[in-house]
């Protein structure tokens, strides 16, 4: 039996860094710490300019009234307290840290000396809610508050280990070079939100990295491996219905259904606060695409610049078409190679194929779009109606619903930016005011018009 | 398959419960958790046996990665600079050109069947309805100032349709008009490819019935035509025009089948039709539901309500494989344009077609019924994506605003 849902599409792997190990880059001279502005929570900054800063050591709080805090990946000096705007993370206030090579640690990071089955539930969650940790599935918020919801509300893990985008493969070097982290992390986890199954979900194009958690795990009754079809989108939503074979109601959360889900980074950086100590300062990039001289998976810290990632990797083999930070997928195109790394930073790639300058995009009706929609929507339909500006329509076929995951792009023959135009109108309609009574009685006559204008 | 999986879940969901319930929490956690400390910590840090011989494994190119191509964006490959647009950057290598050039494969040996059948005068007909189809194209976006897109290979598929629909003794200014009707008129003004309501191919032979004579004169099997001109050629029953008298064909079922009446140039030879919409049914350019819900209800039709009566097999099969239905329902019907997008859309739709077709080949003027079939079907087509909306994931949409 396969665990897999209805919709999605087994992209191509192009993943050529497959092989790579994970190399730890070394700290550039610079670094600029983003400290993110999540929506509607206010940062602090601990440090000022000309503080010299260690490993380690919180420069400040990126969770508004939440405690996340965001710590130094090298040791140096403050040079700048600047803002910028990250195409993926958008605005954040970035701590600019010369580094002075020492290394230095901070007096805070220290190993969590005590077996685990001494600690108790809240001095765990103490350790993790200072090792600053993002949750890598729920936007924005620090991994603790998520596990701090869903204690006594959940009775079951997911962790989600598939990599079923191209490219990508910084996942799958996490699992075959350091399964036991994971494994660690989510007994971690286990025990600090008190339930006693997880599930590992790996997707079957890595089975070989799912046979080393399971030789870890030898027969655990506790964790499970799950090799899931290796389908895109693989998210909350889309895992919890491959695995569970249930579909998420409309409206209802994960833990309504009784599972939370991590991904294994987050797992692995849970694991690293226990046994280093060490809080959330890196995260590892994949560094590919036919332009790159040296594709490579590297640990970086974050706030590198993504300039010295590319220069790190031998630089452009050939000039690229476009360079992308973070998924093939999801991610944004970007001129400007000195934005940073931040922690949905997942690649930079550097690729040759760009679309035709002309537009030549046109819609066929061929349907592929719906076929491979995750959410079962009709994304050509959606596109069609903001076009007219029927917006009760664009409502009404689900456009909320929408997870921005580009399947529909990428399907399309006709080469339509769906997925962005999708996008496009459910910004549009999210910031309409919520259909009054009046409004809804409205859509019989605007459909008539619509549908006189079409014959025209 | 699904309900199997829930039936699991739920299954583990009460073990675990009652494991629960007899075991206390604390005690099962420390058996089954490895105490993290510096040491476990070493343990994750030192590379394991296996990944000692890692070289192997970088060497090692995975199946997968050796099959595949790059996926090109679009035309262009190399920008002087980069440049910024939507996600995602990879795409599928499938086109409208890849999809269009599997019709043209697909109809192809029907096709050439035809050329053999009727001769040479065929080939005429498909270079002068596919060039001037192309042709129109061109010039209809230079004078609409969009890029000429003739290359997407939409107009020479709407050609070769055309000419799968015509008899071998067609007036060579047929398919020019044709071709004028379902490029200019029927696509063209309603705003090009994607935009035209109903199947441009069907519009032009509807249209040029007005000239009965001309487009209903067909040669025995076996008359080669050649050239461009016509000489006096006498016109031969079709078996649909036998059937359209209430009489059988006088023509065994296996000719019928395999290609050996009189009729349209593409439409004599339904096994070769039927297998080049396998081939399109394999690449995915089309889905099974038009085709199977259009011919299914044909054959359920006329086997219950045959017009001769004693011979229902024998009836419905001389239906099914007469005329155009085959090619109607397998590249016609199956436009992706003039066609629902829903699969329970393709099946009413289908079923519509079938319908139509059996009430117009019973009681119309003509012998034939698919093109207006299809044509009405085409028109309700936007109803039927009005109002078959699939259900989203985890249910209708109504619950989200409650």
């Amino acid at each position: 039996m396969q665990y897999t849902y209805r919709g999605g599409i087994r992209l191509g792997s192009h993943k050529k860094t497959r092989g790579k190990r994970i190399e730890a880059m070394p700290a550039p001279q610079t670094v600029t710490v983003p400290i993110l502005h999540a929506e509607g929570r206010e940062v602090e900054v601990f440090v000022s300019v000309g503080d010299t800063v260690a490993v380690g050591q919180p420069l400040g709080n990126a969770g508004g009234g939440l405690w996340c805090p965001v710590c130094a990946g090298v040791s140096g000096r403050v040079a700048e307290i600047r803002t910028g705007e990250d195409p993926l993370s958008g605005a954040y206030t970035g701590i600019v840290i010369e580094n002075d090579g020492l290394n230095t640690l901070h007096d805070a990071v220290i190993p969590f000396d005590k077996p685990l089955q001494d600690a108790t539930g809240e001095e765990l969650l103490t350790v993790i809610r200072n090792a600053g940790i993002p949750s890598m599935v729920t936007e924005s918020l620090p991994v603790y508050a998520v596990i701090e919801s869903a204690i006594g509300r959940v009775d079951r893990i997911i962790v989600n280990c598939t990599e079923c985008e191209p490219y990508l493969t910084s996942t799958y070097r996490l699992l075959m070079e350091d399964p036991a982290a994971v494994i660690n992390g989510v007994k971690i986890l286990l025990k600090v939100i008190g339930v006693r199954q997880a599930y590992l979900a790996v997707d079957d194009r890595c089975l070989d990295a799912l046979n080393k958690l399971e030789k870890l795990l030898d027969g655990s009754k506790m964790i499970f491996g799950r090799a899931v079809e290796a389908k895109y989108p693989m998210e909350e939503r889309t895992l919890l219905c491959a695995i569970t074979g249930r579909e998420l109601p409309l409206g209802k959360s994960a833990a309504d259904m009784g599972y939370v889900v991590f991904r294994a980074e987050t797992c692995a950086a849970v694991f690293r606060a226990f046994a280093q100590g060490m809080p959330y300062v890196s995260r590892i990039i994949t560094v590919a695409g036919n332009c790159i001289a040296a594709p490579k998976n590297l640990s970086v810290p974050l706030g590198t610049s993504v300039q010295e990632v590319i220069d790190y990797c031998g630089g452009f083999r050939k000039s690229p078409g476009c360079i992308v930070l973070g998924s093939p997928m999801t991610g944004r195109a970007v001129t400007d190679t000195n934005h940073i790394i931040t922690k949905d930073t997942a690649a930079v790639l550097a690729l040759s194929h760009v679309p035709a300058e002309e537009d030549t995009s046109v819609c066929i009706r061929c349907g592929r779009c719906a076929q491979v929609c995750p959410m079962h929507l009709m994304p050509f339909a959606i596109v069609r109606a903001a076009e007219r500006d029927n917006w009760t329509r664009v409502e009404k076929l689900g456009a909320r619903l929408c997870l921005e995951c580009g399947d529909c792009s990428y399907i399309c023959p006709g080469r339509v930016d769906v997925s962005a135009k999708v996008s496009l109108a459910k910004e549009k309609i999210a910031a309409m005011p919520m259909e009054s009574q009046e409004e809804t009685v409205m859509p019989e006559s605007e459909d008539k018009e619509e549908v006189s204008r079409e014959e025209e | 398959m699904k309900k199997n999986k829930k039936k699991k879940s739920t299954v583990t969901v009460e073990s675990v419960a009652a494991e629960e319930a007899s075991l206390p929490r604390e005690e099962t956690l420390s058996e089954e958790m490895a105490p993290v400390t510096d040491e476990a910590a070493e343990v994750a840090a030192t590379p394991t046996a296996e990944e000692a011989i890692l070289p192997s494994e970088e060497e090692a190119v995975p199946e997968e990665i050796a099959e595949e191509e790059e996926e090109p964006i679009g035309e262009t490959e190399v920008a002087a600079e980069p440049r910024i647009f939507p996600a995602p950057f990879v795409r599928t290598s499938e086109r409208i050109r890849s999809l269009m050039m599997d019709v043209v494969i697909a109809l192809l040996p029907a096709f050439l069947w035809g050329v053999y059948t009727f001769g040479t005068r065929v080939l005429t007909v498909a270079v002068v309805s596919v060039a001037s189809c192309v042709l129109f194209e061109a010039i209809l976006q230079l004078i609409r100032r969009r890029p000429v897109a003739i290359f997407d290979l939409s107009a020479v598929v709407t050609g070769l349709l055309l000419t799968m629909g015509f008899s071998s003794a067609v007036p060579i200014w047929m398919p020019v008009a044709g071709a004028f009707i379902s490029i200019v008129v029927i696509k063209g003004l309603f705003g090009g490819l994607g935009r035209n309501l109903i199947n441009p191919a069907l519009a032009a032979r509807v249209v040029l019935l007005m000239w009965p004579n001309a487009l209903h004169t067909f040669t025995a099997p076996g008359e080669r035509l050649s050239g461009i001109g016509l000489t006096q050629v006498e016109s031969v029953t079709t078996p649909l025009d036998a059937l359209h008298n209430g009489v059988f064909p006088g023509v065994t079922l296996s000719d019928l089948i395999l290609g050996r009446t009189a009729g349209c140039i593409g439409e004599i030879f339904p096994v070769l039709l039927l297998a080049g919409g396998v081939y399109l049914l394999v690449r995915r350019v089309i889905s099974w539901q038009i085709p199977v819900a259009y011919i299914g209800t044909v054959a359920c039709l006329t086997f219950m309500f045959p017009q001769i009566e004693g011979a229902n097999l024998n009836y419905m099969l001389c239906q099914l494989f007469s005329g155009g239905l085959i090619l109607g329902a397998v590249y016609m019907a199956t436009d992706p344009v003039t066609s629902p997008t829903t699969s329970t859309g393709r099946l009413i739709y289908g079923v519509g077609c079938g319908v139509l077709t059996v009430v117009f080949r019973y009681y119309g003027l003509f012998a034939e019924g698919m093109p207006f079939a299809i044509l009405v079907m085409n028109l309700l087509t936007l109803l039927i994506d009005r109002f078959v909306i699939p259900t989203p994931f985890g249910g209708k949409i109504a619950h989200e605003r409650s």
